[in-house]
């Protein structure tokens, strides 16, 4: 399954989807996957050195190459690191995490605190 | 699973075009600019707090959370501090909850979780469980606390087509309804459930035809007799008593670390437990109203009662894990294909030593066994059934959790199930002894040798290791009569060995181990320090 399209991608000439460097990253990860997968800890241990080591840029080429090669447990994997990187903090670093500006009229963010209100109670410090 | 389906369909959208910011620089890279599907599939990772949180991040972002097919509420409520929470806090928290449920309305519902107080909120709450059940749930997690007038499940919830997964966990009667129904459902967790009688436990286990997992979690079984679980897919069973010794009502721990992350593998792929720890639920105060007078009678009845006898039909058991005083009987009809085998006592009495010993009969295929300290000290105790174990021919794989070797009773009884092993391979100490301080003799002797220290056993690993002396007599011993051993992995308790003389305490030690003779000539020894870490407690 996963390793057919991974014969895919070497076989398909226009694979703008993925450069070389991430292939590189993403390509090994079965392997390492399966060692870390009985064992929950070590996993945190490698999500936390991802998330120190790789800018969010980075993580986004990875997760289009998960993506791409169908590799459903690395897509999890890094879709779920992005998840624990913006929980709990402030609009604002969620934001610059994203890479994204607000394009909202005035009054409209105040709006939806409003409208949402629960969940705009209590953030981690940046 | 639903799971699989978004990754499909996200994999399919593989030549998107990504709207470029006017901003230049490589707006294709921001995570930001991702697809829907992609971003709706980060988020469902996120408790629906933080996903609702991304409304302000921009036009774009305003309503895609809500039609992420994830719902996880949690409301935050510390479960053991007095004060309640605020009703202000509260009042937002329903309000969320019904917003977002409205909302979402005609977009299915593939994961529902939710955790809070009940209060006075019943029929709010069970409305909300049956718009889950009415929008196709498929794992539902439902925590209850607080509950002040016994609260009633949805019928609909009872004959839901589409649920995979239910946890419930409140200290509630379960009621059925007349029809009762899960076709689809593999795997059923109950928590705190108390169970009204024979006829409804059967009828609830009776449906559940294609099963492969139940985990039953400090319920009340005091009104239930015998029952049977038959479904003939069932691969794991875990059963934990409530712990006597608490004998108000259970709760559980603090309701932050506790979220269930049931987006982590729904479905079910080959799950070994290896390397997992059982989940463990901590029994704590006093959280509902009724009842909690006659529980603690009741409890106490339960220790000398018979307890239920569970008979478990089906042959694809693989893994059987019980945790308590073995007060319910457990009779496996096929046991050939039984994998893994966890033990854990409360107490480590005689009376629990017959009841483990009438256990192991019926488990007596195990390929793995894990054993606790209480569960050896039972033995120890009933030291007269020692001969009369059964032969584990299959075993390959022993764990013991924190023996205690200054004990000649419990050595004996570890020797024993050792001999009882002629083809064990593999053996695991999580904590060699749990006291350390000895002031005995050191001659022990091995003899006679078991069996498979001269034929199979390969490897023995210990972990949480002090440098004591009586560790290093039994490490000592070990090398020495373990003639084929070829590995000897041993890792220290890093709370043990801290700073600059720790380091130097750990070069000594580690000398003196590879000073021992050794039985086998190929034997190599692995020895570190694992960085510490918090205990996490985990829980299914």
């Amino acid at each position: 399954m996963k390793f057919c399209t991974v014969k895919q991608y070497f076989d398909d000439e226009n694979n703008n989807n993925v450069t070389n460097g991430i292939a590189t990253t993403v390509i090994p990860l079965p392997n390492k996957h399966l060692k870390i997968k009985a064992n929950n800890k070590e996993m945190e241990q490698y999500e936390q050195e991802l998330l120190r080591n790789v800018m969010p840029q980075e993580l986004t080429k990875l997760i289009l190459a998960a993506n791409y090669l169908n590799f459903k447990e690395a897509l999890d994997f890094f879709c779920r690191t992005v998840a624990n990187a913006i929980q709990n903090k402030s609009v604002d670093y969620v934001r610059k995490f994203f890479g994204l500006e607000s394009d909202f009229e005035p009054g409209e963010e105040e709006k939806l605190c409003k409208e949402f209100a629960w969940s705009f109670e209590g953030v981690d410090e940046d | 699973m639903e799971r699989m389906d978004v990754s499909s369909s996200i994999c399919n959208t593989k030549n998107q075009k990504f709207s470029k910011e006017h901003d230049v620089g490589e707006g294709e890279n921001r995570i930001g600019n991702l697809a829907d599907a992609i971003v709706q599939h980060i988020l469902s990772f996120l408790p629906t707090k933080d996903a609702a949180k991304t409304s302000i991040l921009s036009n774009r972002w305003k309503y895609l959370w809500l039609s992420v097919p994830v719902l996880d509420f949690h409301d935050g409520a510390y479960r053991f501090a007095d004060p309640e929470e605020p009703p202000h806090k509260r009042k937002l928290f329903m309000d969320f909850v019904e917003r977002v449920l409205l909302l979402r309305e005609p977009s299915t519902i593939t994961n529902f979780s939710l955790t809070c107080n009940v209060l006075s909120d019943s029929s709010r709450i069970t409305t909300w469980i049956s718009a889950a059940v009415k929008h196709k749930v498929q794992v539902l997690n439902i925590r209850l606390y607080k509950i002040g007038e016994p609260f009633m499940l949805p019928s609909c919830l009872f004959n839901c087509e589409s649920l995979q997964e239910l946890h419930l966990n409140m200290f509630n009667l379960l009621e059925l309804p007349s029809f009762v129904s899960f076709s689809n459902l593999k795997i059923l967790t109950l928590i705190r459930i108390v169970f009204p009688d024979d006829h409804s436990a059967q009828k609830l286990f009776k449906v559940c035809s294609i099963l492969e997992e139940l985990y039953l979690i400090l319920c009340s079984w005091e009104n239930v007799k015998a029952v049977c679980i038959s479904s003939p897919k069932i691969q794991k069973l875990y059963i934990q008593e409530k712990d006597p010794s608490y004998c108000t009502d259970t709760g559980d721990e603090d309701g932050e670390n506790n979220s269930v992350d049931q987006n982590n593998d729904s479905d079910n792929e080959s799950d070994n437990i290896d390397g997992q720890n059982s989940p463990v639920y901590v029994n704590d105060d006093i959280d509902d109203v009724y009842s909690s007078d006659e529980q603690s009678d009741d409890a106490d009845d339960q220790c000398d009662s018979d307890g239920c006898q569970f008979a478990v039909f089906g042959t694809s058991l693989k893994y059987f894990s019980y945790m308590g005083d073995f007060v319910h009987g457990c009779h496996i009809q096929d046991s050939s294909s039984i994998v893994e085998v966890h033990l854990q006592a409360y107490n480590g009495d005689r009376k629990i030593g017959y009841r483990a010993l009438k256990l192991l009969w019926g488990l007596s295929n195990a390929k793995s066994l894990e054993l606790d300290d209480n569960a050896v000290e039972s033995l120890a105790d009933a030291d007269e059934l020692l001969d009369h174990l059964p032969m584990f021919y299959s075993l390959t794989h022993l764990h013991i959790d924190w023996v205690v070797l200054i004990h000649k009773e419990q050595r004996e009884a570890l020797l024993t199930i050792l001999r009882k092993s002629p083809c064990l391979s593999s053996l695991k100490f999580e904590g060699l002894s749990c006291m350390l301080c000895y002031s005995g003799t050191y001659d022990w002797t091995l003899d006679p040798v078991p069996g498979c220290f001269l034929t199979h056993l390969k490897t023995i690993e210990i972990s949480m290791f002090n440098g004591s002396e009586i560790e290093l007599l039994a490490i000592k011993i070990l090398l020495k009569s373990a003639t084929i051993l070829e590995k000897m992995v041993i890792s220290f308790n890093p709370w043990q060995f801290e700073g600059a003389d720790g380091l130097k305490k750990q070069q000594e030690v580690q000398e003196q181990i590879l000073s021992f003779p050794r039985g086998s000539s190929s034997c190599l020894i692995a020895i570190s320090c694992p960085p510490k870490k918090k205990k996490t407690i985990e829980f299914c």
